[in-house]
């Protein structure tokens, strides 16, 4: 909102810097770095409390009651963290319009369910967590209010028909029936939100293949909503949205400082709170940027672990009905636990992770010049 | 008896802390607030 402070560059001409996008994702992100920094401990320190009451320490003997690096005594929630500085920052930098509400609604009510389920979970100690109608229905109000939203919205009901796919200099479709746009933006969302769910298995996994993603789809933001640019490119360009730069300045922001604690041996896992939340907000600004099907490009590891889940229950159900018995094809699903049963180090799978997650970044910019 | 070590009772864990404290509370109340005068001023935009 601080963007309102350069209607007043006639009274103090720096605060023209306000309107500059790429001044704010830069503030945008350092803020939420400092967000997360600052409320990181804290939080942390209160998930501990909620779970295990007096900490690590053993009442009987006062004795560490669970080592450090012991991951069933790790708090999780962490997510809290990423949604607080995420929020507060986009709030902060971000110009309110239709795009910015759009991707914070779909954020705030990818969050609550993801809380409600980590909640359930560790404090009331219900090892299913919430209903998984309850988490449907949360995820299809997300998509629903999200798309009435910019179906009703001047600025965005005639773009967001629109239908983009990488390589083609113009839209597939430029007029999506409502119906399309219902199912094609419930699988985005829910798609990569359970896709990150599921990713989040290993420490600063999630977390730094959200980064990667979140830099391309800052850049596909910034092009998307400046008309030289995307006219250059042959993008679709989409006044307005150069803001979800900011959002995702922020996020990158508030990744980096959760990451800080979320690096092995973690100190804090996102949760569901996290990850579902997540997904959604960057299937949602992809869709709305017009890059849904590069997201599945850039967020190329997300979709490689929701396959291997796929194929590895797929595989197992239908060799089963065949042979009468079950065969899988990998040790483990989803297929960052497969390296893990070979024999490869944590640390080593998710830094291989990452490497393969800034190459599909890489693959997912380069398709910006191929059309 | 009471006075051998064994015997004494293990001390019941502690109830986990409350979430949903007044500071808890206001600032989601803050937070809703922020976000509403975000949305109105999105949509009006």
């Amino acid at each position: 909102m601080l963007k309102y402070l350069a209607e007043y560059e006639q009274i103090w001409g720096p605060l023209r810097l306000f309107s500059s996008h790429t001044f704010r994702a830069v503030m945008a992100t350092v803020t939420a770095l400092l967000i997360g920094f600052i409320i990181g401990p804290w939080l942390i320190g209160r998930f501990r409390a909620l779970k295990f009451g007096h900490g690590y320490i053993d009442e009987r003997t006062g004795a560490l009651g669970a080592t450090y690096f012991d991951k069933k005594h790790t708090p999780t929630m962490g997510g809290l963290i990423i949604f607080i500085a995420v929020f507060l920052s986009s709030a902060l930098w971000a110009a309110p319009n239709v795009w910015t509400v759009v991707a914070l609604l779909v954020y705030t009510a990818l969050t609550v369910p993801g809380f409600r389920d980590d909640y359930l979970k560790v404090v009331h100690k219900n090892k299913d967590g919430i209903r998984s109608w309850e988490k449907i229905a949360w995820q299809s109000l997300a998509t629903i209010v999200a798309l009435g939203i910019l179906l009703w919205h001047p600025q965005s009901a005639a773009k967001i028909r629109e239908l983009w796919v990488p390589f083609l200099k113009t839209a597939l479709i430029s007029y999506m029936p409502w119906w399309l746009l219902l199912v094609l933006l419930y699988l985005w969302i829910v798609g990569f939100s359970n896709a990150i769910n599921l990713t989040d298995g290993l420490d600063g996994l999630a977390t730094g293949c959200t980064i990667t993603v979140a830099l391309v789809f800052g850049i596909m933001a910034y092009i998307a909503g400046n008309s030289i640019y995307s006219q250059y490119l042959l993008m679709s360009y989409v006044p307005g949205a150069g803001e979800l730069t900011v959002v995702c300045g922020a996020l990158i922001g508030a990744c980096m400082a959760f990451l800080w604690f979320n690096s092995h041996p973690a100190e804090v896992f996102m949760g569901d709170t996290g990850s579902l939340a997540l997904g959604g907000l960057i299937g949602v600004m992809a869709f709305m940027i017009h890059q849904p099907f590069t997201l599945v490009i850039v967020g190329g590891v997300f979709v490689l672990e929701a396959l291997s889940v796929i194929l590895q229950v797929g595989w197992f159900k239908w060799t089963k009905r065949r042979t009468g018995t079950g065969a899988r094809l990998f040790l483990m699903a989803p297929i960052h636990h497969h390296f893990q049963k070979r024999g490869w180090p944590e640390t080593k799978v998710v830094l291989r992770f990452w490497i393969l997650s800034l190459g599909f970044a890489l693959a997912g910019l380069a398709t910006l010049k191929l059309r | 008896m009471l006075d051998d070590p064994a015997e004494q009772p293990l001390p019941v864990a502690s109830a986990p802390a409350a979430f949903a404290t007044p500071g808890t509370l206001i600032a989601i109340g803050v937070w809703a607030c922020l976000f509403a005068l975000f949305i109105v001023l999105g949509l009006n935009s």
